[in-house]
């Protein structure tokens, strides 16, 4: 009995996984993978969007490799730029949340305030931060010569200072919405736990630590991962404040690769090299993940 | 006395951080009020110089062949609640199957989902996602909800899986045991568990829906009626380098823009303050 | 629970498909025509008067264009011509407009076979004639006197491509200098006429403008901000591009003065700060408040600072600066843009109507009213003279007047794939003072003349038309 039963429920099972997730897969391969493919079969081809598409081999990929020197920069200025920011918005979001999951007066309208930057379009928000940073008259240098009494910054003549803005802008941006996630992730644990620990003598701080954080772990690593991913691939935000301004130093992987799809009148577009870029930076987002998922692997186990 | 001071701690530092949020929408708020050379001249001031409603006149009049701004607002509001119904749909039903069964082909499912995470921005598949639309016949509205529920489908998957693994499994081995059905352990169990993050999901694919510029545009070139607000209202501040960038009109735009997002947070904000799971199992 | 998901779905459909229905019945003419009367006294000030709709069976020719800053006078032109001859003939024309993204979004439309009967042949669109989705205009028989009438206007390689006619000369837009005479004269200044003259004067207003004025405006945001700003207003002495049409290679060398002017600028802190920061409509506004002495300008600079940014200083407009003194051969360039093409889409039934519109766009008297209002100077001075202006259009006669003037030359850089940084951002690292002029060129026309012979070998491309060598005085 006990076995007929299993192998019932397992071929149930199986067809009503299938079942359930047929939309998402059918749908992902569609509309993403499907367009992914037709991009990526330039990158052993050379095409420029007329004429003759002509078979190269890996010429491409030498090329990226040997022959790039600003697609690396590039990539040398995306990871400093995740980087740094992550530091600086995600324990900002963390603890935000953790504030305002409590019983807070005006909890609400902080929330709101908080989450408000993410609803305004990314044309927008370079508009303002780049009128904000202006060294003619902008706010913040304003601000500097009031309190320096000296001549403002050119902000986005330099790139270290121009990457600043950025990070700036990416963190004002973004941080409503980690708080949100975190805040969910929050939801999420009972509250007996907390009264447990209390019961047993346990300092805020411990609280924290011994039980909001393991409990999030699987929120958390998710929430990085997504942050972490979404500010390698930072493009619109990039063409917008700087297009890669001071001379191609705060160029971005996504926005170096957009623009040798996209040229313009600078020229005519290399799919083939644009397709083996593609490859290659897919390649490093993938080995990041990889070896992001697997030394966080204890923290999203639980219980 | 402690709790005191830690609250006034607490304050200031949300305090430091609401000026910094504040500072640039301020701005924003200002410049709808402002006229476009006012703008373009920069400087410090909120308080506009010459204040002008006319900004907000211009963008209520949008329209090209007679279609207003309500049309265009009515699109965005269909095309953005698709997609969160899409979204939703689509995400919950993959994650719960990903996250709590197993079937053959699994892991290889899983890891093009995860591939296609690492692959780059939208535009550059703009072209190909056009041929492929036009040739369903969807180059319609219908066309960029689909586009727009898969093509986040990956990421919200793996929020809404990060958020299903905080939910015991115990929950599904005694609904199991009561005689439930796979379907039914999702429908009854799981699915109520993960409203907080599936309302944030909804929250995160109505706001990028909402924003969504290129895909639309691209879209609905030639069909006016079709198009979104975001599209109407970038395409008031353009006229390219032969010409002035009406940034007046975009800022005024955007304001209307941000109000219906804003009224959704709110309604949404309750999933967020009632605590979901509390003593779901105990002992 | 099948059932509650099952009915949870058919609502929202329902739901989703009444508002999909009421939108797109929104365009019914019987019940637009109460709201847009009603909407036509608040939205005078954005689209004039509000169009009426299509009867519901005239023929729809759709006119996908990039034009901006003249977009609504064409806009009303073209409802003028809809409810007049357009209600004779059956014919609605459809305009739509996009001006970011107008090239991507026309590629990608004639990729996926979603064509406009009508585009804007704005850009060297080289690659759609090599893809065939463009329409040889010299086969249709009833544009045939249209196109005589452009006759000594027509350019191979601008309007011809390959031996096809593709599109019909609509302006010329000269290149030159726009001067602030309030500042030039608060300084007891001349105005300039070489290029060193320019960085004395900016000197001058600079050092007396105590951080407020500057005396010259310059941004490298705009895209190819340094060939439309500092490459395109240097050819009064040489008449040389960096194309050398008659021998067929590129050479960059004859822009070293400029180059090197807006170096010793941009170093001594003469141009209005900063470069990296301000858009193209940043730096006009500047100009346009009084603060920037010198900055180059378009054709369509007129209509910005006489509408969009009114200037509140007085300006004038002069010629180019030259690389030497004395007397040019020639007093500096302008753009030709050709109008609108034909796309392949254009079944044969269909075509009537479309060259019906199409005359329409190349009439006299559009480009009358077109130039009336300063939005554009077309080629045919016949035009010009008959014209009155509509309204005072400041410095639109200096812009107008192209005696000695000539077109500018062919160049193939569209068409080129080349490794490396492209000469715009070889320049902008020259002028902010990261390389010398020297040392650069060199290998800039090395890596340009190896990419032309690359496309010339691959023979994708006839090339013929980039290498007849080039008279540059205007007919």
């Amino acid at each position: 009995m006990p076995s007929k039963r299993k192998k019932r429920l397992s071929m149930t099972e199986t067809v009503q996984s299938y079942a359930m997730i047929s939309v998402g897969v059918i749908g992902l391969f569609i509309f993403v993978v499907l367009p992914l493919l037709w991009v990526l079969r330039y990158c052993l081809f050379s095409y420029k969007g007329f004429g003759e598409i002509r078979f190269v081999g890996f010429d491409n990929f030498v090329r990226v490799f040997q022959r790039s020197p600003k697609f690396w920069l590039s990539v040398r200025t995306t990871f400093v730029f995740a980087v740094g920011k992550l530091c600086v918005e995600l324990p900002l979001a963390l603890v935000l949340a953790c504030m305002l999951a409590k019983k807070l007066k005006g909890r609400t309208f902080f929330r709101s305030l908080f989450f408000m930057p993410s609803m305004l379009s990314v044309a927008v928000i370079g508009v303002i931060f780049s009128y904000m940073f202006s060294s003619y008259n902008g706010v913040v240098n304003e601000i500097i010569k009031l309190i320096n009494g000296v001549g403002g910054i050119k902000f986005f003549s330099k790139a270290s200072t121009a990457l600043m803005v950025l990070m700036i802008a990416s963190v004002w941006q973004n941080f409503g919405f980690n708080m949100l996630f975190f805040m969910t992730g929050l939801q999420s644990i009972p509250e007996d736990l907390y009264e447990a620990a209390r019961i047993d003598g346990a300092t805020e701080r411990q609280q924290f630590f011994k039980i909001t954080i393991p409990m999030l772990g699987p929120v958390i690593q998710m929430v990085v991962l997504n942050a972490l991913l979404g500010s390698l691939k930072v493009t619109d935000l990039v063409l917008v404040l700087t297009d890669g301004n001071p001379l191609g130093q705060t160029e971005t992987i996504m926005t170096y690769v957009y623009k040798q799809f996209f040229t313009g009148s600078s020229g005519a577009p290399d799919y083939g090299y644009a397709s083996a870029l593609v490859v290659v930076s897919a390649v490093i987002l993938g080995i990041v993940t990889v070896i992001y998922l697997t030394s966080t692997k204890k923290g999203s186990e639980i219980y | 006395m402690k709790r005191k001071k830690w609250n006034i701690l607490v304050y200031l530092f949300l305090g430091i951080i609401a000026v910094f949020t504040l500072i640039p929408l301020l701005y924003t708020l200002s410049a709808s009020f402002k006229t476009n050379p006012e703008i373009a001249a920069g400087g410090a001031h909120l308080i506009p110089k010459e204040f002008t409603l006319d900004n907000y006149k211009q963008v209520w009049s949008v329209g090209q062949e007679g279609h207003t701004f309500w049309t265009f607002t009515k699109n965005s509001i269909f095309v953005s609640l698709l997609t969160v119904v899409g979204t939703v749909i689509v995400t919950s039903m993959s994650a719960y199957c990903f996250q709590r069964r197993h079937f053959p082909g699994k892991k290889l499912l899983y890891n093009i989902f995860l591939a296609t995470m690492f692959i780059g921005a939208g535009a550059i598949t703009m072209f190909p996602l056009m041929q492929i639309t036009s040739s369903l016949q969807l180059n319609n509205l219908i066309g960029v909800v689909l586009v727009q529920v898969f093509s986040t489908s990956a990421a919200n998957l793996f929020l809404t899986m990060g958020y299903m693994k905080t939910i015991s499994v115990e929950l599904d081995q005694a609904a199991l045991i009561d005689g439930c059905s796979y379907f039914g352990i999702f429908w009854r169990i799981i699915l109520p568990l993960c409203k907080p993050i599936l309302a944030t999901v909804s929250l995160m694919s109505f706001q990028g829906s909402w924003n969504n510029y290129l895909l639309p545009n691209i879209m609905t070139s030639m069909k006016p009626a079709m198009q979104t607000l975001v599209v109407a209202i970038v395409k008031l501040k353009s006229s390219g380098g032969a010409g002035a960038t009406q940034y007046n009109l975009m800022m005024a735009g955007t304001m209307f823009a941000v109000l219906p997002i804003l009224t959704i947070y709110i309604f949404m904000n309750q999933y967020f303050v009632e605590g979901v799971t509390a003593g779901a199992v105990k002992g | 629970m099948m059932k509650k998901l099952l009915c949870g779905l058919l609502t929202v459909t329902m739901l989703g498909a009444c508002l999909w229905g009421c939108g797109s019945k929104g365009e019914e003419p019987a019940k637009d025509a109460g709201t847009t009367q009603e909407q036509g006294g608040g939205a005078e000030t954005a689209t004039g008067t509000e169009p009426a709709e299509a009867a519901g069976d005239a023929e729809v020719v759709t006119y996908y264009c990039a034009i901006g800053a003249y977009l609504e006078t064409m806009k009303a032109e073209v409802d003028n011509w809809n409810q007049t001859v357009g209600k004779e003939k059956n014919i609605y024309i459809q305009l739509t407009s996009d001006i970011d993204n107008y090239g991507t979004n026309l590629t990608a439309m004639m990729q996926s076979g979603n064509y406009p009967d009508l585009y804007d042949y704005a850009y060297d669109y080289t690659d759609f004639s090599a893809n065939g989705w463009n329409y040889d205009l010299s086969t249709i028989d009833e544009l045939s006197d249209l196109i005589a009438r452009f006759e000594p206007y027509l350019v191979d390689g601008v309007n011809y491509h390959d031996g096809r006619l593709v599109g019909l000369p609509l302006e010329v837009i000269p290149v030159k200098f726009a001067v602030n005479l309030d500042l030039f004269e608060k300084n007891n200044l001349e105005l300039p006429k070489t290029w060193d003259d320019v960085v004395e004067c900016a000197k001058v207003i600079t050092e007396n403008g105590d951080g407020v004025d500057y005396g010259y405006g310059f941004t490298w945001q705009w895209s190819g901000g340094i060939r439309r700003l500092a490459m395109k207003s240097c050819y009064s002495s040489t008449g040389v591009s960096w194309w050398d049409n008659g021998n067929a290679k590129y050479d960059f060398t004859p822009f070293k003065k400029s180059i090197e002017a807006h170096q010793e600028m941009y170093e001594n802190g003469y141009m209005f700060p900063d470069p990296s920061e301000l858009s193209i409509d940043g730096i006009r506004s500047k100009f346009a408040e009084g603060h920037v002495g010198m900055i180059t300008a378009y054709g369509y600079d007129i209509g910005v600072y006489n509408d969009q940014f009114p200037a509140q200083c007085n300006w004038t407009i002069i010629d180019c600066p030259t690389y030497e003194e004395g007397e040019a051969p020639y007093k500096g360039v302008y753009l030709n843009r050709s109008n609108v093409g034909i796309t392949i889409g254009v079944t044969e039934e269909h075509l009537p109507a479309v060259v019906e519109v199409f005359k329409f766009l190349h009439s006299e008297e559009l480009y009358s009213k077109l130039y009336s209002v300063g939005a554009i100077i077309p080629h045919e001075s016949s035009i010009m003279e008959s014209t009155e202006m509509a309204k005072e259009v400041k410095n639109w006669e200096e812009m107008s007047d192209l005696t000695n003037y000539a077109p500018l030359n062919l160049y193939p850089d569209n068409l080129l794939t080349v490794e490396g940084d492209n000469y715009n951002t070889v320049f902008q690292a020259v002028i902010m003072g990261a390389a010398e002029f020297d040392d650069v060129v060199g290998d800039l026309n090395d890596r340009y003349n190896a990419a032309y012979q690359q496309l010339k070998d691959s023979g994708d491309l006839n090339l013929e038309a980039y290498e007849k060598p080039y008279t540059a005085l205007q007919k």
